[in-house]
């Protein structure tokens, strides 16, 4: 027995010595990771408008969630297209997503006290300067902010409780940007099909995409186990189904296109594949990107989309990296940044 | 005055001193197996209790629409391998060894989880082998603690076994939330955490328990279709098992309860977790009372009168309007009182009614008969949710709950009289 307390004695100053090592290891990786950004160190600021130091004017700004690790880990970052490798951080805004137009933006953050909550911030994209906030019932998935930043929509992962694990289901709000107002949860919108009206309890809604009047919207409904495209009336509070198997739309700027995931299952797996749906003709073109893509899409210009992808390189804590691929479904996917989630393209200032 | 207060102390003077004299009678080696347990569930609770947020905010993945496949698949296997368990661990009288493999298997799927990295099939795959592992381990080390108990003490034995395991699941949690609070996204550290947890709880079972004597298995080994008939054989455990199958029908699961306590409450969903914390705490505060009560004044009794207690929850849920913090903090309590009462004297019955040589195999039939009961209570309130709204469905598992409560109290009463010992 005097033995056995011995071993075990023994193990259990091994296992503390083994964590502490590597808790000690898993600090000093992220400051190295920050420090060996040579030349290529980001400039950070705590506020204010950024000020460009490229010396051509940028054709436009993207803004992405940093997912790499170090002090700006998860921090609202900005960069001009041609260089978007070179980003400026907004240090007051830590975000899990955002999104940004027409002057304004959507920061969805954690707030890790011993438990964590979440809540939604509505910013000034110019000065980063937060005029609404309010909280969320779960975990944020989605946002999306309307071209003229009038309006914002969200979508949370809303379970019953966190240890059920793989038992969830969503909330989408559209949100008033002005002063942080709720104007509806989609779930109180009425459904029509064809003209029938339908109903059911298992209705969930993701996705938000707004058209650029910001009077209406597509989103995905999903019910009975399946996943439509819906328009949205936001005056009429009403959303028609339009399409099948659609998940997180996103409108072009053309308003004309839709770029989507689509839902396949291949060998017992669900996997998404990109799609971009032709809203007059009702034809799908499969863009070139052939992985398991979810995540829902950002239209660069009318010719190309970004969407993010799980970082394939091993190493450290799992991060994403920022995709770009050709809305006609032509040419290979390219690498647009690495270590970034979330992004948001924007006019240049 | 004189008299009441001399009846009084005449009642309570010997319980007290049994009570202490219960608790240190039960065997070491079940302190021991509550100690693997203590230390395997902080383990697992922590890596649970944060996959969600891991795999929405870190995985930036859309996890609900994955479940429906995974669930069902995962939770045949999982009772398709602990009645193979089972079935082993009494073939080869290794108990032990049985239950290491699924301690050791669960570790190193926490190992697996550093690995795995952002790859969403990796992760199913480890949290299906981890249920696996859940699922070899739990017959044959409840089979460990009854073995090494006398039948008189039964419901005292698993009761500290389940107090030490709520223990852990109570600190699980609390630790992943201290470590992310400390070092945001840093998951990797939690796995590691996790894993050496995981390894000092299979260690404690490697270095402290020891192997079954063979005096304590009378018969010869036998094949498996005797042990299974030999097992059936026993109107008590039949009895005892379908107890457990058709109150789990009429049970709810844990996630709506909060689900409604919450809403009803007006709670930040935030603090769910800590519907969960307090419930484990509740549960380990009262089990080991639950047990010593039980095996002095009558297990039947102290089994059934937690169900009511159940029953009583959700006749509150159902009725009350709006819920205030003390009456959300007095359900949480009630709901951990009801685990103390129910889910290791359940063992401990069928325990006793099983004959040692069969008894991991007896306790695996009886964890399968919960676990199938568990499933048909989901697809149940699903369907009927889906086809004629919540309240039905409420109404509907209300009434199977009161059916499966009448007839449990019967067919225990029943039992009771016909076989007085024990």
């Amino acid at each position: 027995m005097v033995r056995r307390n011995r071993i075990f004695t023994a193990l259990c100053f091994v296992s503390a010595v083994t964590l502490v090592a590597y808790i000690h290891w898993a600090n000093t990786r992220g400051d190295e990771a920050h420090g060996t950004k040579g030349d290529g160190e980001p400039a950070s600021q705590g506020g204010g408008s950024p000020s460009n130091g490229a010396q051509n004017k940028p054709s436009k700004r993207i803004f992405f969630r940093y997912d790499g690790a170090g002090s700006h880990y998860g921090h609202l970052a900005i960069a001009p297209y041609e260089c978007p490798e070179r980003p400026q951080f907004v240090d007051a805004l830590s975000c899990e997503v955002a999104h940004v137009a027409g002057g304004r933006g959507i920061c969805l953050a954690a707030n890790r006290g011993l438990f964590a909550t979440y809540a939604a911030k509505i910013f000034d994209a110019k000065t980063f300067r937060i005029h609404a906030q309010f909280p969320l019932k779960g975990v944020p998935s989605r946002c999306r902010v309307s071209l003229d930043g009038k309006l914002a929509a969200l979508t949370v992962f809303v379970s019953g409780h966190g240890y059920d694990s793989m038992n969830f289901s969503t909330q989408t709000l559209l949100v008033d940007a002005d002063n942080g107002r709720i104007i509806s949860d989609l779930e109180g919108f009425t459904v029509t099909s064809y003209g029938q009206p339908i109903s059911n309890n298992d209705f969930n809604f993701w996705g938000v995409t707004f058209t650029p009047d910001s009077r209406h919207f597509y989103a995905t409904l999903s019910t009975n186990r399946r996943r439509f495209l819906v328009k949205g009336d936001i005056a009429c509070r009403s959303v028609e189904v339009i399409h099948d198997n659609v998940e997180c739309p996103s409108l072009a700027p053309d308003a004309s296109r839709i770029a989507y995931k689509k839902r396949f299952i291949v060998d017992g797996r669900v996997v998404w594949r990109l799609y971009v749906l032709d809203l007059k003709t009702n034809q799908e073109t499969p863009l070139s990107e052939k992985r398991n893509v979810d995540d829902q899409p950002e239209w660069l210009d009318n010719d190309h989309v970004l969407y993010s992808l799980p970082e394939t390189e091993t190493g450290s804590g799992p991060s994403a990296d920022i995709w770009l691929a050709g809305a006609d479904g032509v040419g290979p996917p390219r690498l647009f940044l690495k270590k970034a989630y979330s992004p948001a393209v924007a006019p240049s200032l | 005055m004189y008299r009441l207060d001399l009846i009084e102390r005449s009642k309570l003077g010997p319980a007290a001193r049994a009570s202490t004299d219960q608790i240190v009678s039960v065997s070491p080696v079940v302190w021991k197996l509550g100690l693997t347990s203590f230390l395997t569930d902080i383990s697992s609770e922590m890596v649970n209790s944060v996959l969600p947020v891991y795999i929405v905010l870190h995985l930036h993945l859309s996890p609900f629409q994955y479940g429906a496949i995974d669930g069902m698949y995962n939770g045949l296997a999982v009772v398709i391998v602990s009645l193979a368990a089972g079935l082993m661990a009494d073939r080869s009288r290794r108990h032990k060894e049985v239950a290491l493999a699924g301690y050791g298997l669960s570790a190193i799927c926490k190992m697996l989880l550093l690995a795995a990295g952002g790859v969403w099939g990796w992760l199913l795959a480890i949290t299906a082998l981890d249920r696996i592992g859940k699922g070899i381990r739990s017959a044959p080390r409840d089979a460990l603690i009854s073995l090494n108990t006398p039948p008189h003490l039964m419901a005292s034995a698993f009761a500290v076994h389940r107090a030490l395991d709520a223990g852990g699941a109570l600190l699980g949690p609390i630790v992943a939330f201290i470590f992310l609070a400390q070092m945001t996204g840093a998951f990797d550290v939690l796995w590691v955490t996790s894993f050496l947890f995981a390894f000092l709880g299979a260690a404690a079972l490697r270095l402290y328990v020891p192997r079954q004597k063979s005096s304590l298995f009378p018969v010869e080994r036998s094949g498996s279709r005797q042990s299974m008939s030999a097992i059936f054989a026993s109107p008590r455990f039949v009895a005892l098992a379908g107890c457990g199958l058709f109150l789990s029908v009429g049970t709810v699961n844990d996630g709506f309860i909060y689900l409604v306590l919450q809403q009803k409450g007006g709670t930040n969903s935030g603090f769910l977790p800590l519907f969960y914390v307090a419930t484990a705490a509740s549960y380990m505060l009262f089990s080991i009372p639950a047990g010593l009560w039980a095996d002095r004044f009558g297990r039947g009794s102290v089994f059934l009168s937690g169900y009511a207690i159940l029953g009583f929850i959700y006749l509150l849920l159902f009725f009350l309007p709006a819920i205030s913090l003390t009456a959300q903090v007095a359900c949480l309590l009630l709901l951990g009182l009801y685990y103390a009462a129910t889910e290791g004297l359940l063992v401990a019955m069928a325990s006793a009614a099983v004959p040692p040589e069969t008894r991991a195999c007896g306790l695996a039939v009886l964890g399968t008969a919960v676990a199938l009961g568990k499933m048909g209570s989901s697809l149940l309130f699903g369907g009927i949710w889906d086809a004629y709204g919540v309240r039905s469905a409420i109404v509907a598992l209300g009434a199977i709950f009161t059916v499966a409560l009448l007839t449990a109290g019967l067919s225990l009463r029943v039992i009771g009289r016909r076989y007085s010992h024990g």
